[in-house]
C-alpha cells in the first residue's frame, strides 16, 4: 500500500468516526434531555405520590 | 381481555420499538430517541392511571402529545426522514383528538370516552409502528436480500451506478 492510498484509508476512517461521535452525541442529548423532562414531571406528581404513601 | 394483559402485551409492544432500535446494527439516535419518548408517554400514562381516575387521569396527555410533537418536529428539521413527520403528523392528529374529546366530555357525551381511548390506542399503535419503521424496513431487507429469488434485485439495487 503506497502512502498515498493509506492517507486516503486514513482519511476515510476518520470520516467514520466523526460519524459515529455525532450520532453518540446526538444520543447522549436525547437521553440528558428526556431525563430533563422525565425530572420535571416527577416534581409535578411528587405531592400526589407522597401522599399516595401517607408522607404528606 | 384482562386489563392487567392488556397492560403487559402494551408495555411490551411499547418496549418493542426501542429493544428493536438499540439492538439494530446501524443504530440511527433519532430512532431510539423517539422510541424511549413514547416509552415514556406510555409508563407517564400509567403512573397517572394509578394516582388518579378517569378521565382526570387524562388531563395531562394532551400536554404530552403537544410536547412529544414538538420534539419530533424537531428531530425532522434536524434530520428528515419521511417516518418523523408521518409521527409529527400522528402526533397532531392525537392533539385534534384530544380536543375533541374534552369538548364532547363537557358538553355531557359520555360515549364519546370508549371512541377516545379506542382511537387514542390505534393512533399509539401507529406511532409505534413509525418509530420502529427504520429498523423494521433494515431487517425486511435484508432478510429479502437473503433469499435468491431478490437476491438479485437488492444486490444490483445496491451496486454502484
Amino acid at each position: 500500500m503506497t502512502l498515498k492510498e493509506e492517507l486516503a484509508e486514513l482519511r476515510r476512517e476518520l470520516t467514520e468516526l466523526k460519524g459515529q461521535v455525532s450520532e453518540v452525541r446526538r444520543f447522549q442529548s436525547w437521553v440528558m434531555g428526556g431525563l430533563a423532562v422525565l425530572g420535571v414531571i416527577g416534581v409535578f406528581l411528587a405531592d400526589k405520590f407522597k401522599k399516595l404513601m401517607g408522607l404528606g | 381481555m384482562a386489563p392487567d394483559l392488556q397492560i403487559l402485551l402494551w408495555g411490551l409492544a411499547a418496549s418493542a420499538p426501542l429493544g428493536l432500535n438499540l439492538i439494530a446494527k446501524r443504530r440511527d439516535a433519532d430512532a431510539a430517541g423517539l422510541s424511549a419518548m413514547l416509552l415514556a408517554t406510555w409508563c407517564v400514562g400509567r403512573v397517572l392511571g394509578m394516582l388518579y381516575t378517569v378521565p382526570e387521569s387524562m388531563t395531562l396527555y394532551p400536554v404530552e402529545d403537544a410536547f412529544c410533537g414538538g420534539v419530533a418536529f424537531v428531530a425532522w428539521r434536524s434530520r428528515r426522514a419521511w417516518w418523523k413527520a408521518a409521527l409529527c403528523g400522528l402526533f397532531v392528529l392525537q392533539c385534534c383528538l384530544h380536543a375533541a374529546f374534552w369538548a364532547a366530555w363537557g358538553a355531557g357525551s359520555r360515549q364519546a370516552l370508549l371512541f377516545y381511548v379506542a382511537a387514542n390506542n390505534l393512533l399509539f399503535a401507529l406511532e409505534l409502528l413509525a418509530a420502529s419503521w427504520g429498523v423494521l424496513s433494515h431487517v425486511a431487507v435484508s432478510a429479502l436480500g437473503r433469499l435468491p429469488v431478490f437476491a438479485r434485485v437488492f444486490h444490483s439495487a445496491r451496486a454502484p451506478p
